[in-house]
This record gives C-alpha cells, sequence and structure tokens, in this order.
C-alpha cells in the first residue's frame, strides 16, 4: 500500500526550503532590487517632470511679468513721446509765435520808418509851400482896393451869417 | 459938436476916407447905431483893419488871417516828424 513515507517528508521539506532558498535568491531579490530601481527611476521621472513643470510655470509667471513690464515700459515710452511731441509741438508754436512777433515788429518798424519819412517829406513840402506863400503874400503891395474888397467881403459874411442867424432863431421859435 | 463916440479903427496902409466911411457905414448897419471911427494906419496889419467897438474886436488883417493859417496848419498835421517822434518816445 501505498502511503506517505515518513523518511521522504523531510526531504520534501528540505528540497522545498532549498528551492524556497533559490527562488528567493535568484528571482524575488533581482526582482525586487529591479522593481525597486524602477520604481526609484519613475520618481526620479515624476519629480523631474514635476520641476521642469514647475520651472516651466516659473518660467511661464517670469515671461508674464516680463510681458507685462514690457507693456508698460511700452506704455511709459508712448506717453513719453506724447509728451515729448506735445513738448516739441509746444516749442515749435513759441517759436512760430516768436519768428511771426519779429516779423510784424519789423514790419512795424518798416511801415513807421516809412511813415516818418512821409512825414518829413510832407512837412518839408508844405513848409516849404507856406513859406513861398506868405513870401508871396507879404511882398505883394497892398493897394486901398485890396482893403476895400476885404471890408466888402466882411460886412457881406457877417449879413449873411445873420440872416442864417435870424432864419434859425425864427425857425426854432415856431418848432417850440 | 459930435455927440459920437468914437471907437478905434486901425487900418493898414493905402487906405482912404471912402474906405474909412464904408467901413463906418458897414458897422453902423451891423450894429444898428451910429458907429465913427477914430482911424490909426498900422503897417503891421499887412491888409485889411480891426476895429474896437463897445469892447469887441472885429480883425479882419492880413497879419490875423496869416496867424490863424500858421495855427491851424500847427494844429492839423504840420508838426515836424522829428517832434512826433520825441513825443512817442517820451510818452
Amino acid at each position: 500500500m501505498e502511503g506517505i513515507n515518513l523518511i521522504d517528508i523531510p526531504i520534501y521539506i528540505l528540497n522545498f526550503i532549498v528551492t524556497f532558498a533559490m527562488l528567493y535568491l535568484l528571482l524575488y531579490k533581482p526582482m525586487s532590487k529591479f522593481l525597486q530601481a524602477r520604481r526609484e527611476r519613475i520618481a526620479n521621472t515624476v519629480k523631474e517632470a514635476e520641476e521642469a513643470q514647475k520651472e516651466a510655470e516659473d518660467n511661464l509667471q517670469k515671461s508674464r511679468k516680463e510681458l507685462a513690464g514690457t507693456a508698460e515700459k511700452a506704455r511709459e515710452l508712448t506717453h513719453e513721446a506724447i509728451e515729448n511731441a506735445a513738448l516739441s509741438a509746444e516749442q515749435v508754436l513759441d517759436k512760430a509765435e516768436e519768428e511771426a512777433a519779429a516779423i510784424i515788429k519789423r514790419t512795424q518798424e518798416q511801415m513807421e520808418a516809412k511813415r516818418q519819412a512821409a512825414l518829413e517829406r510832407a512837412y518839408t513840402e508844405l513848409v516849404s509851400l507856406s513859406g513861398e506863400l506868405s513870401t508871396r503874400i507879404i511882398l505883394r503891395e497892398v493897394t486901398i482896393e485890396d482893403n476895400r474888397k476885404i471890408a466888402e467881403r466882411f460886412f457881406s459874411e457877417v449879413t449873411e451869417r445873420n440872416k442864417e442867424a435870424f432864419a434859425e432863431n425864427n425857425a426854432e421859435e415856431k418848432t417850440q | 459938436m459930435s455927440t459920437h463916440v468914437k471907437y478905434v479903427l486901425k487900418v493898414a496902409p493905402p487906405y482912404d476916407d471912402d474906405l474909412v466911411r464904408r467901413i463906418e457905414d458897414g458897422f453902423t448897419g451891423l450894429l444898428g447905431f451910429k458907429v465913427q471911427f477914430e482911424v490909426t494906419e498900422d503897417p503891421a496889419l499887412l491888409c485889411g483893419f480891426v476895429a474896437y467897438v463897445r469892447g469887441v474886436v472885429y480883425d479882419v488883417s492880413g497879419k490875423t488871417q496869416l496867424a490863424g493859417i500858421q495855427e491851424h496848419l500847427m494844429d492839423s498835421m504840420i508838426v515836424p516828424p522829428s517832434v512826433i517822434k520825441e513825443e512817442d518816445d517820451d510818452s
């Protein structure tokens, strides 16, 4: 009858232990080591990926900041350019006004000089003319007839004025 | 003896009685009372006459006419431009 041989049991046990030990040594340990290494590699990869992502985010943030700074700087430059343009325009206007004022002043001075010259000429001519007339009047011999004419003209004019004054007085009295 | 008051008349030479009478008649007609003059010859008048009647002077002499012309010219524009310029500078 076949049955369990008690002598074989320890052999099986020993065999099992030896097999287990060999498996442990030859399979489990390298496998475990391999898995550990793989785990570490994956962890490193994840860590590197996280660092890369963090770095990318940092770079993105930095780029955004730089962009914002650039935009602000662009705005400042634009504002400064506008102010400079306004200042330049103001300076151009001031200069134009100064030039216009200078031209007007120069023209006025020229006109004044011409006016003075014209007045000088007119004065000289009139003084000369009046002097000539006075000389002719004084040098001319006065006659009785001249004096008579003067008297006649005087009384004639005075009589005429009296008539006019009388007529005006009558008209005023009538209107009143 | 005449009771008429004699007023003063200065006349530029030459003149005669006829001219004096014409002037007297003219003033008599103008003023409405008899006017008689005591005549004085005044060559400085140049021509014409100056009559003094009751405090009023009637000056029709050439001298005054010339003075009037001169004054008119001076008042209007016949002032030396240099004087005008000096006045402008002073203001």
